[in-house]
């Protein structure tokens, strides 16, 4: 039993708003009174945004809702258990379970101002909202602009970090990803901001993250355990009974939602003993001879066309990326799904409700391997990022990991042939475009199957 | 024509010139106030942080709070020149309607100043939307007094007075400035919203900014060619050839500094991504990105008070009536502050 879950959970459950999602109605114009002093703005306002008086509100994830069939009575409790754990974008709260630090949490939430110390407040909003959206799901006002869009953290899969595939990533990792940017993205260098705002902001990313793997486990847990079933009442009649999600009064809920919480958390405490460390007698020296770094890249070439890295298949014969073009990385792929199974949809009542969801999704887009030569790396161009890429893949999208799956398992590559590939692909940029040749195939019926 | 009176009038066209010139910076500032987010970098009113205005230690203080109290330093500047104005018009100048002007420029800063303060004390992101469409309301209606004051205004006046015969190519002329300011202000409106409007953070957001971009880049659109034909029209004519030429100018440095803000901002646009991409990461508020943004605000402004100005000229050369000039001796006098 967590005290503080239920305090919290009753403080917020009475201040927290209906369930946002796409089901439910839009408030186009609730004025609360002080906008009344506006008058004769009010036509200014109305465009401006006269509905944002309501407090921002997280939304949910209406593509998990409506592929569980989750119903709108579940829709509100899901949101009510997730206030009670995770607060609003103004308020935020996190069981001390979770790790989450509520003095960063509160630096980074919330609107934008300064306090007469200097301190600013707000930083998500100010930094962050416009792209990923309040909520974290990549459906900021911009998102539908940028290509690639941007990332939706509610499945907790993060591309460019330190550890295995499937493990989350490193505080100092999402720092990086702050302070370098991403290059060739619109994601830009948070260099700027003191430190302390940075992990503030990496701390509020986290909480977004948990809070979003927290609902859709919430979304599956409802239509796993819950429901409606018949039962026959006093007089014998058959009638349906609903099970709420009520942790508050239900003991095993309570102990349930508790426990994915504590899952979704070690996921996130693990990840510290994920990371990928090359052997260091592995490791290439810096002052390596020019005819060493040649041997190395031209063995890392051959492993680029051979059949066991198979580099080529997705990034081309040529490295300019003009491999296989027609896969999508995890987010796409979700809503790829999710339209085709509207397209199969054959009951009316959910037709229109995954339509309307549908309606609302950004059009899906193929994972376009990078061209390596322009020497633009997106998750850093140091010699360890890229081993790092080669070693892990890049979680979520279709570039898969060459080096073992977890510690202790067989990789496909050595870590002598991965700074090998590092090699080369460093020194692609450099290739001599006029000189086409050097970069013929050596492994025609990969890229011939690559199609 | 007493050359004491030409030389006091003369007097209210360099204060008004002085109070347009005080007033593009404080433009300028203001765009770099919400550029840095730096609206509410105090939470009070006329105080800041509990200071009075002038007290308040502003040259050791560091980043939103040097923006945002510099924005209300200047914003108090403009307010004192605005007073000294009314002064000089309501004793220099003979115009009745020239000198209820400068109590309206004096009423539009305090108004100005009002929204910007109950912005920050509401915390209302609507008042800023607002605060952000006067301020280039205001700039335009001080350019429009220096135009007004201009001993230009004045002499062609007198050339005009008898011409009351406008052909037809001279309304469409003017059909044109007046076209072109009304678009260079909606895309100001259009950029508030843009910049402002709290509801980017509701769950219309997607579609509020998608819209209002796509309503800026078409009435960027309508600027351009409305501003090259206007140019055009006033060479064709000989009239206000600099002004036009010196606004076509402003459009396209507003139109490079327009696509230079999404770069900054948000990197490549959508459909460039297949043949360009980024080589270089934007750092967020940094000082190209502050002065690229920044600098795309306050040319809007230039581009809305050069359009007006080019219509009150162009009015005034066409003879459309406005109040004739007197230098009655005795209505000066009656004239009590």
């Amino acid at each position: 039993m967590n005290h503080g879950f239920f305090i919290a959970f009753n403080r917020i459950r009475q201040s927290q708003p209906k369930a946002r999602g796409f089901a439910t109605p839009i408030h186009f114009c609730s004025f609360a009174n002080k906008t009344r002093l506006l008058g004769l703005l009010t036509a200014v306002a109305f465009i401006g945004g006269c509905d944002q008086l309501d407090p921002p509100a997280f939304r949910l994830n209406m593509v998990e809702a409506v592929s569980n069939e989750t119903s709108t009575e579940y829709q509100q409790e899901i949101a009510d258990v997730l206030g009670g754990l995770f607060g609003t974008p103004d308020e935020p709260f996190a069981l001390p379970s979770t790790g989450l630090d509520l003095g960063k949490l509160r630096i980074a939430a919330g609107p934008v101002w300064s306090d007469s110390a200097g301190k600013h407040l707000g930083l998500y909003r100010k930094h962050c909202v416009h792209c990923h959206g309040i909520t974290g799901d990549g459906r900021g006002p911009t998102a539908r602009f940028l290509n690639p869009y941007p990332r939706d953290y509610r499945q907790a899969v993060y591309k460019f970090k330190s550890t295995y595939n499937p493990a989350k990533p490193t505080d100092e990792d999402l720092h990086r990803v702050l302070i370098q940017g991403v290059p060739g993205t619109a994601m830009p260098s948070f260099s700027l901001l003191p430190s302390s705002e940075v992990e503030a902001l990496v701390e509020y990313v986290k909480y977004l993250s948990i809070r979003g793997q927290m609902e859709t486990e919430l979304i599956r847990y409802v239509f796993d355990e819950l429901g409606e079933e018949e039962e026959e009442d006093e007089n014998g009649n058959l009638v349906m009974k609903r099970y709420p999600l009520d942790p508050e009064t239900d003991a095993d809920q309570r102990e349930a939602i508790l426990e994915i919480l504590a899952e979704i958390v070690d996921g996130w405490n693990a990840s510290s003993e994920a990371v990928i460390a090359p052997e260091e007698a592995e490791i290439p020296e810096d002052n390596r001879a020019p005819e060493e770094i040649a041997a190395s890249v031209a063995a890392g070439r051959d492993l680029f066309y051979g059949p066991r890295a198979n580099c080529v298949k997705c990034h081309g014969p040529t490295g300019l990326g003009d491999g296989q073009q027609d896969d999508q990385d995890n987010w796409n792929k979700a809503h790829k799904v999710f339209l085709e199974t509207l397209a199969g949809e054959t009951e009316p009542e959910l037709v229109a409700a995954k339509s309307v969801v549908a309606d609302s999704l950004y059009p899906v887009r193929n994972a376009i391997p990078r061209n390596l030569r322009k020497g633009v790396y997106r998750g850093g161009r140091r010699r360890i990022d890229i081993f790092w890429r080669v070693y892990a893949g890049i979680a979520g999208t279709p570039m898969p990991g060459s080096g073992p799956a977890s510690a202790g398992a067989q990789g496909t590559l050595t870590d002598t042939e991965m700074w090998s590939i590092v090699d080369y692909v460093l020194s692609l940029p450099y290739e001599a475009p006029s000189q086409p040749q050097q970069a013929l195939p050596e492994n025609p019926n990969a890229v011939t199957s690559a199609g | 024509m007493p050359s004491t009176n030409t030389n006091r009038t003369r007097f209210v066209h360099t204060w008004a010139c002085v109070l347009a010139c005080a007033t593009f910076p404080l433009v300028w500032v203001g765009g770099l106030v919400t550029t840095t987010d730096a609206g509410m970098a105090f939470r009070d009113w006329l105080t800041s942080d509990g200071h009075f205005m002038l007290s308040y230690p502003w040259l050791s203080a560091v980043g939103d709070k040097f923006v945002e109290h510099g924005h209300r330093l200047l914003g108090a500047a403009v307010g004192f020149l605005s007073i000294v104005l009314v002064v000089v018009t309501w004793r220099c100048e003979p115009r009745r309607w020239v000198r209820w002007m400068s109590l309206a420029i004096l009423a539009g800063v305090i108004l100005q100043g009002v929204l910007g303060g109950l912005r920050v004390v509401l915390d209302e992101r609507t008042l800023a939307l607002v605060h952000g469409c006067t301020g280039p309301m205001f700039f335009s209606l001080c350019v429009a007094m220096v135009v007004f004051t201009s001993q230009w205004w004045r002499d062609a006046g007198s050339q005009t007075q008898n011409q009351n015969t406008q052909n037809r190519k001279q309304t469409r002329l003017l059909r044109l400035a007046i076209v072109c300011t009304c678009l260079a202000f909606a895309q100001v409106v259009i950029g508030a919203i843009l910049r402002h409007s709290p509801r980017m953070t509701g769950s219309l957001a997607p579609s509020l900014f998608q819209t209002a971009v796509y309503f800026h880049l078409l009435l960027a659109l309508l600027v351009v060619v409305n501003g090259l034909l206007l140019a055009w029209r006033c060479f064709q004519n000989g009239m206000q050839v600099r002004s036009g030429m010196c606004l076509v100018g402003l459009i396209a440095v507003q139109v490079i500094l327009g696509a230079g803000t999404w770069v900054v901002k948000y990197g490549v646009p959508l459909w460039a991504t297949t043949w360009w991409e980024m080589e270089f990461v934007n750092t967020q508020a940094n000082f190209l990105q502050s002065s690229i943004i920044t600098s795309h605000v306050a040319v809007g402004s230039l581009v809305l008070a050069t359009a007006l100005a080019i219509s009150l000229r162009l009015a005034r050369q066409f003879g459309i009536s406005v109040p004739r000039i007197s230098f009655d001796t005795s209505r000066l006098a009656e004239v009590a502050l």
